[in-house]
């Protein structure tokens, strides 16, 4: 699998530190214990487009949000948390 | 066509910062760099040199600022280090590293052979050349290389605790080059 | 036999080999299966299950029988393929699965028990008693089983692993895949064209097509020179494509050159568009005894003459469902091999293909029932059209059941290949991104076709890349027939008709499977084992579907293929590591003070990949213990001092760094001042501890933070992720300095008096100005940049200096020096350990991943007052539970025994067993300073059990300690001696 890093390019699976889902959002402090749990631990688990955390470990060391197809293993797009598309962007 | 063959240095005495913009504080950073240094600071990734220095793009809002010979332990990066912050102020953060990176150099018609088997990223000429930086793995050991020339001389970065290692790594991909190195 | 003249060998070449023990002589250019049979070797290996005789069947890597093991000793690979195995000078062969000879074999008494080893033989014979699985099946099977040996012996051969870029992938350099690399390449693309042969030709080095009005391998000789001219271009013989990975990733197998250094080469390809041009797989017919040595591919037949001027027998018969056999006939004959006859089941074969035949006799509408002889074909027993049976006498048997596209490779992504009607076979289906598929690979089976859609693709690859098209006019090449029926099974009541020759899986075997109730080709697979074989079913998957299809009372096309997976190939685990093996299977981490150690004669361990300084053994020690005694010793009493300088070290910048670090650490941190050092503890946002550490305040906007050794890179990625998804708006830069300083513990009553003497002198070192948990930078050894923290993992007096990571071993040197008349002693991590054990200081056993900071006696360090990285979570009453486990320190009460990690905590009284076990030892030491044994241990309730008795049970390794319960601080629990 190769991702394409919005900062250095297409870059192989190699490079690249999995976290997990991208969607969940930290509640707030005072947040209903259920939010912290569902935060924590709950996952969907699509046949499909899945949004996640990747960071180019080996590589800018951005955190990117990948989306996947989870079917495929095809890289639907790929934004940094850091923001700004750089010059990799888009490439292959 | 170059000789055949590379050579492999180890470059000791470079002096080493890392440079990292303050939030939002980016375009003053390089107008500060290029008002006191006459360097553009790259924001993709390339390198660009002024002065005896180089600044090589090291991941978003980052660089290395590379200065090539050190004279006295120290001394350069520290130089280095309270120049920049003092022209810097509040633009950016400045941390020492002369002697947190191991530098390399990599030159000769072989180079590029060498570094495919240890790099897993295209350095075609179509695709990498002079000016071009990249933040990669050298083997099991994350780096930051830059292409100097088109001998190709490459010079690579690796935490310098694993310079040893480094240089195995280079030996072993040198010794496994073909034996012909003409295209087949 | 060789014939007198033709094929491709170098006959100015000859080489010697041995096979079997005996020498031979073969020419360059041969492969080892070729040099065989112009040996007149006819007898090659002995079949899996059955131990039947086996020659030569193929001339490629379909090869299911001509397994050998090349070389001896530890250079010994076994499963290698004769029939792609380059002939060399001094070529050493053994045939496999024979014991004790290749002609006498004791095992082939299998054959005449073949009935036991029907389909499902493993799982219906070996099952009970279950005490047997072990002991007495494994070793049976695995004895009787398995093809090849491996050496036991580590591999001395060099492997590569090489990163390769390019435009275009071209896999196969047959007509298709030659005129693809030729149109893609003289566009300008970057072209790698791979062939797993060494001769690039495929199918034109083998048979006698025509191109461009001269033969087929001349045409492929002149584009091989034109490719070489190409500057972009690369060809790599030898080398096979095995795997299609995601994002247009393709790995490849390279074999390197007799002579050279590497024995193999693992190429990752990273290519933007593909040509498959794997062509097309001949299928073998199935009927009795069709397993004969002699018995051979058609398409082989003519290559072994053609090619290699080989001739695999004196006198041949053909058997052939396809148009294509016949021209076997006509190359055998001209090659001067008798043929018998060419017998055809079908009875509306063309003229123009039956001319083929020549002088030999035409049997259309008849078949071959059984082949006859033993460890040689001795002939045929033909069914006629009119079903009489005659024998006619061959030592060669051609057969060719028409071809099947050889489209593993398309189907590695998931994609599931289609039946095809037209082409009586089943074809690429959807194909992976970047992907097409080319030549007989695709169905188009005549030179023609191939060459034309080879063009074709390889233009369009390069379009694809930006390249100009260029549209090539494909050289015109001689008519060819193609047709082809698909045969089922040649029913005979005597011998066996094998489908997959490699796992002796027969056509029987498929009806039984059938009749117990198997029906999906998958599930068939897996009870009959075939396709299972190191072939993975290239020559067995079409005829095992076509007669499950028959069982099944379906059409083939209905029920699919099984699945295809990579390797298509078979691959040495070796070329994945390359040079990643044995010292440099992964790096090594050297401290700042590692040559000096290493002087000093210290005895080193991994931590991670670090490697520390256990210890520094003196003359006359006797053991390790004694060292590390010593070494605690001269910290508690005097001064030590050790390198950390693996702890990690973050620097952290910007106007919010104390904002950053109260949401990343549980305490507070908003007021530490500059100069100031704090412990902290991390949580995981689930309420576990992660790490711990201290960080310093060095400037308004600069903080350094230390990480445990082995948690590093974690802390890092998890601030990382803080700073950048979880609160981007905080202004905070970091970089990690871990590599930049050597950073030495200087600990011990003398500690203060042995750093004032190399730091600068005029550095306040008093209590007053440094008390504990102060930090500051400052100047070490005469001018070098320095920082100084008080702080201390021994529970002594403790500083940790820093200072440029070249001037580790001068540092150490002059600590030697001006600790001499203190006695300063080096200590390693062995010493560090102890004293952190007799202080309760929580390390790595402790953060195992389980452990909240209440079980650590942390739970003071819960700010209520604000958000942080664990809170919300960590509160939930699990977390919280008073019956948790925590942190308590043991005494043996029989002082001169000695504790044990992993030893499990039960009751006195109460039963060893896992409904009463309430904790476990975590880390033990002998503790120098009280004389005994000590350990820290996780137990329920623990903090309120002070002076209770616990057992100590060690089922593992045995034995059983009775010990106190007590707090987990051994040494000094006021701290008087940290604060001075």
């Amino acid at each position: 699998m190769r991702i394409p890093c919005p900062h250095c390019g297409a870059r192989a699976l190699e490079e690249f530190a999995f976290l997990g889902a991208a969607d969940p959002v930290r509640p707030a402090p005072d947040a209903p214990l259920k939010d912290w749990v569902d935060y924590a631990y709950l996952r969907d688990n699509p046949a499909g487009a899945h949004r996640e955390w990747w960071r180019h470990a080996f590589g800018c060391g951005a955190w990117l949000a990948v989306t996947r197809d989870t079917t495929t293993h095809a890289i639907l797009a790929a934004t940094s948390a850091l923001g700004g598309a750089g010059p990799g962007a888009g490439s292959p | 066509m170059a000789e055949p063959g590379s050579h492999l240095e180890r470059l000791p005495g470079a002096a080493v910062a890392w440079l990292a913009a303050r939030r939002g504080q980016g375009e003053a950073l390089a107008r500060a760099m290029q008002a006191a240094f006459g360097l553009a600071l790259p924001d993709t990734p390339r390198w660009a040199a002024a002065s005896g220095r180089r600044a090589v793009w090291a991941g978003p809002g980052q660089w290395l600022i590379v200065a090539a010979h050190e004279p006295v332990p120290g001394g350069l990066a520290q130089e280095l280090a309270a120049a920049l912050t003092a022209v810097l102020g509040a633009r950016a953060a400045v941390s020492i590293q002369s002697d947190g990176r191991a530098l390399f150099r990599l030159s000769g018609a072989d180079a590029r052979e060498t570094l495919a088997r240890l790099c897993p990223i295209d350095l075609h000429p179509r695709a990498f050349g002079p000016g071009h930086a990249a933040l990669t793995r050298l083997g099991q050991i994350a780096c930051c290389l830059w292409q100097t020339d088109d001998a190709p001389t490459y010079e690579i970065a690796v935490p310098s605790s694993y310079a040893a290692s480094a240089g195995h790594a280079f030996a072993a991909a040198t010794a496994r080059l073909p034996a012909s190195r003409t295209p087949p | 036999m060789r014939l007198p003249a033709g094929g491709r060998i170098d006959r100015a070449r000859p080489l010697a080999f041995r096979f079997d023990g005996r020498y031979y002589s073969g020419f360059a250019g041969d492969t080892l299966a070729s040099a065989l049979l112009a040996n007149g070797v006819r007898l090659v290996g002995r079949s899996f299950k059955h131990h039947r005789p086996r020659g030569v069947f193929t001339a490629g890597p379909e090869e299911p029988n001509a397994l050998v093991e090349l070389g001896r000793g530890a250079e010994r690979t076994p499963n290698t393929r004769a029939t792609t195995t380059e002939l060399r000078e001094g070529l050493e062969a053994f045939p496999q699965n024979c014991w004790p000879s290749l002609r006498f074999d004791l095992m082939a008494v299998n054959g005449l028990l073949a009935p036991l080893f029907a389909a499902g033989f493993y799982y219906k014979t070996f099952m009970w008693p279950s005490s047997f699985w072990e002991k007495v099946y494994e070793p049976l099977i695995r004895r009787a089983a398995g093809l090849g040996r491996l050496s036991g012996a580590p591999d001395p051969g060099v492997y590569d692993k090489v990163h390769d870029f390019c435009d275009v992938l071209v896999i196969g350099a047959g007509p298709a895949g030659l005129a693809a690399a030729l149109a893609a390449g003289r566009s300008g693309a970057r072209v790698i064209l791979a062939e797993e042969d060494f001769e690039l030709g495929g199918r034109l080095l083998g048979d006698r097509a025509e191109i461009a009005g001269g033969s087929g391998s001349a045409w492929a000789a002149s584009v091989a020179g034109e490719l070489k001219t190409l500057a972009e271009t690369r060809v790599l013989r030898r080398t096979a494509v095995f795997g299609v990975y995601d994002g247009g990733t393709y790995g490849a197998l390279e074999q390197g050159p007799a002579g050279g250094v590497v024995r193999c080469r693992y190429r990752k390809i990273v290519a933007r568009r593909c040509v498959l041009a794997s062509g097309a797989l001949e299928r073998p017919l199935v009927f009795a005894d069709n397993d004969r040595p002699g018995v051979m591919l058609a398409s082989a037949a003519r290559t072994y003459v053609n090619r290699f001027a080989a001739a695999p027998g004196r006198r041949a018969v053909v058997f052939t469902t396809s148009d294509d056999g016949w021209r076997t006939a006509a190359d055998l004959t001209r090659a001067g091999v008798a043929v018998a006859a060419v017998v055809d089941p079908r009875s509306d074969v063309g003229a123009d293909v039956t001319a083929l035949a020549g002088d030999a006799e035409r049997l259309t509408g008849a078949a071959v029932a059984r082949a006859l002889g033993g460890a040689a074909l001795r002939g045929v027993e033909v069914a006629g059209a009119d079903g009489a049976r005659r024998v006619i006498a061959c030592d060669l048997l051609a057969v060719s059941g028409g071809w099947s596209p050889n489209l593993a490779l398309t189907a590695h992504l998931g994609a599931r290949p289609v039946w095809s009607a037209q082409a009586q076979a089943f074809a690429p289906g959807a194909t992976p991104e970047g992907l097409r598929v080319a030549g007989a690979a695709a169905g188009r089976f005549t030179t023609a076709e191939a060459l034309a859609d080879g063009f074709a693709a390889g233009a369009e690859a390069a379009e694809a890349c930006g390249f100009p098209a260029l549209r090539i006019e494909a050289p015109g090449a001689g008519p060819e027939a193609a047709r082809w029926a698909t045969l089922r099974h040649i029913a005979n009541a005597r011998g066996k008709s094998y489908l997959d020759l490699q796992h002796d899986v027969t056509a029987s075997d498929i009806d039984l499977a059938h009749r117990e109730g198997f029906r999906a080709p998958e599930h068939v697979k897996r009870y009959t084992t075939l396709g299972m074989a190191t072939d993975q079913g290239r020559l067995s998957s079409h005829n095992g579907l076509a007669l499950l299809a028959q069982a099944n009372g379906a059409a083939i096309g209905e029920q699919g293929p099984t699945t295809h997976r990579p390797p298509y190939a078979p691959v040495p685990i070796a070329a994945f590591a390359g040079a990643e093996r044995d010292g440099a299977f992964r790096p090594v981490r050297h401290t700042p003070t590692h040559a000096w150690a290493e002087r000093r004669g210290a005895v080193f361990v991994e931590a991670g990949l670090w490697l520390r300084a256990q210890y520094f053994p003196n003359p006359g020690e006797r053991d390790w213990q004694e060292s590390v005694t010593r070494e605690v010793r001269a910290v508690r009493n005097g001064v030590g001092f050790c390198d950390v300088s693996t702890l990690g070290k973050i620097e952290l910048f910007g106007p919010d760094v104390a904002t950053f670090l109260e949401r990343l650490y549980t305490n507070a941190w908003a007021n530490l001042a500059v100069g100031r050092a704090r412990y902290g503890l991390m949580l995981r946002e689930d309420g576990i501890v992660l790490d711990d550490g201290t960080t310093s305040r060095l400037g308004p906007e600069h903080y350094v933070m230390t990480t445990t050794t082995a948690n590093a890179a974690r802390v890092f990625q998890h601030m990382e992720f803080a700073r950048q998804v979880l609160w981007p708006e905080l202004d905070v830069q970091m970089v990690s300095a871990t590599d930049q300083w050597a950073q030495i513990a200087i600990a011990g009553p003398l500690a203060r008096e042995t750093l004032a003497r190399v730091l600068d002198p005029g550095f306040d070192l008093s209590d007053a100005a440094f008390p504990y948990m102060a930090a500051a930078e400052t100047t070490v050894l005469a001018g070098a940049p320095a920082r100084v923290f008080r702080v201390s993992f021994s529970g002594e007096r403790g500083y940790e200096l820093a200072a440029p990571a070249r001037l580790g071993e001068a540092l150490a040197d002059a600590l030697m020096a001006v600790g001499a008349p203190f006695a300063i002693t080096p200590y390693g991590v062995e010493a560090l350990g102890v004293m952190r054990i007799e202080k309760g200081h929580p390390a790595g056993p402790e953060l195992n991943g389980q452990t909240t900071p209440g079980d650590l006696g942390l739970a003071k360090l819960l700010s209520r007052r604000k958000d942080y990285i664990g809170r919300r979570l960590g509160e939930r009453p699990g977390l919280t539970d008073p019956d948790r486990q925590t942190l308590v320190g043991l005494k043996p009460i029989d002082r001169s025994q000695r504790l044990r990690a992993g030893g499990h905590l039960v009751r006195e009284g109460a039963p060893a067993s896992a409904a009463h076990d309430e904790g476990h030892v975590t880390s033990t030491a002998y503790s120098p300073t009280l004389g005994h044994s000590i350990a820290l241990a996780l137990l329920a309730r623990g903090a309120q059990r002070l002076g209770e008795r616990v057992r100590i049970v060690d089922p593992l390794r045995g034995g059983e300690v009775v010990a106190e319960v007590c707090a987990p601080v051994f040494v000094d629990p006021g701290g008087e001696r940290l604060r001075g």
